[in-house]
């Protein structure tokens, strides 16, 4: 079949065929499109070959100069990982992955969110200070070594979650998660916040939940009654598949605002709803969006594939 | 110029990670692809970029 897309045009996407977010977008926008897909663990198995402006993997090419891209995951759940930092692997390591990071801020590529407009819009402090500066309400918030130095009007109920990653692999080999949870402000575990920075936070009493995927622009959400539901919802796996399409005027703007702001093509939020109005509470870059109403759910993904496909 | 002594890195075992940490979820654990909310950082499972990366992409 003759396409379209062709070796100076054709998409890239990074990340890998087993993702189911992105399988749904090579379903979106179909065989024609004849797009490119790599990851560091198919660059690992794929001879390939990188210059300034060209990306050769097995028979496969892309001039970098006019392709449309979108970075879903830099490598697959897993991918050598327990490698020691510092060590000689994690050289090795780091080498296929400064690849692929040179592939994912390539200026010529017009990404849906380059690389490093990604890494940086996962702060959530500098998410705060962005929605601060656009007028959008933000629950407050402090990161501290000391627990002493919460502001009282934080209330007495504090919310703890992750200011780095929300979850590890322990020493016995198991994954841990780490949920935003409720610590009275005495609580005695708030003594340990030298030993590694946490986001302490007013609590919103929510009454729903919002997802908030936004897409060059545009946005749609996803509605979660909170009622009987965790602090964190994701705590209930069957929360991910009570959520209800929706609207809301007022935060679908803000939303967009703020992902401009930060300036990312894609982003899946998170606000809450209490008795007065809407509160950002977080932003995922790079978040899902798979398990949201079909009416979200298809809305993203052809928007992902109409930035590919460049219409 | 002090310098601050080598640190003992063993405090992690009382920090808030160990503290709130809980076994994950069968479809949020490490090795398998998710559909949840749990893990939604685009290097997820790992600390694949150094800071010197980042920086200088950056700053490019």
């Amino acid at each position: 079949m003759s396409s379209a897309f062709g070796v100076r045009n054709r998409p890239l996407i990074i990340g890998s065929a087993d993702d189911e977010h992105v399988q749904a977008v090579l379903a979106a926008i179909g065989d024609g499109a004849n797009p490119l897909l790599v990851d560091t663990e198919r660059l690992e198995d794929t001879p390939f070959t990188l210059t300034a402006d060209r990306f050769e993997l097995g028979d496969e090419a892309i001039e970098l100069g006019r392709s449309r891209a979108w970075l879903r995951r830099l490598s697959p759940p897993r991918w050598r990982m327990g490698t020691v930092s510092g060590s000689r692997d994690a050289a090795v390591r780091a080498s296929f992955v400064s690849v692929i990071v040179a592939l994912g801020s390539h200026p010529g590529v017009d990404w849906l969110t380059p690389y490093p407009g990604i890494i940086a819009a996962e702060n959530k402090l500098r998410q705060y200070a962005h929605a601060d500066r656009l007028g959008i309400r933000t629950p407050r918030t402090i990161v501290t070594s000391d627990a002493a130095s919460v502001p009282r009007d934080l209330g007495n109920k504090l919310v703890a979650k992750p200011f780095g990653p929300g979850h590890f692999v322990a020493d016995d080999g198991e994954a841990r998660v780490v949920w935003a949870q409720t610590l009275d402000r005495d609580d005695e575990r708030l003594r340990t916040l030298a030993a590694a920075p946490f986001l302490l936070q007013e609590r919103v009493e929510a009454r729903e939940h919002l997802r908030v995927v936004t897409c060059k622009g545009k946005s749609w959400v996803g509605v979660l009654d909170a009622e009987g539901l965790p602090l964190d919802w994701r705590r209930n796996d069957d929360a991910h598949h009570a959520f209800a399409s929706g609207a809301d005027e007022h935060v679908q703007r803000a939303a967009e605002r703020l992902a401009r702001d930060l300036g990312v093509g894609y982003s899946s939020q998170d606000w809450i709803r209490d008795g007065r109005d809407a509160v950002f509470i977080d932003l995922n870059p790079a978040g899902q969006w798979l398990f949201l109403p079909a009416a979200v759910r298809d809305a993203v993904t052809a928007a992902v594939a109409a930035h590919l496909l460049g219409s | 110029m002090t310098t601050r002594p080598s640190r003992d890195h063993s405090d992690a075992e009382n920090s808030l990670y160990s503290l709130l940490g809980e076994p994950a979820p069968p479809q949020a654990a490490a090795g398998e692809t998710s559909l949840t909310a749990t893990k939604e950082t685009v290097d997820a499972d790992t600390e694949d970029v150094s800071d010197d990366d980042v920086i200088r992409l950056r700053g490019a």
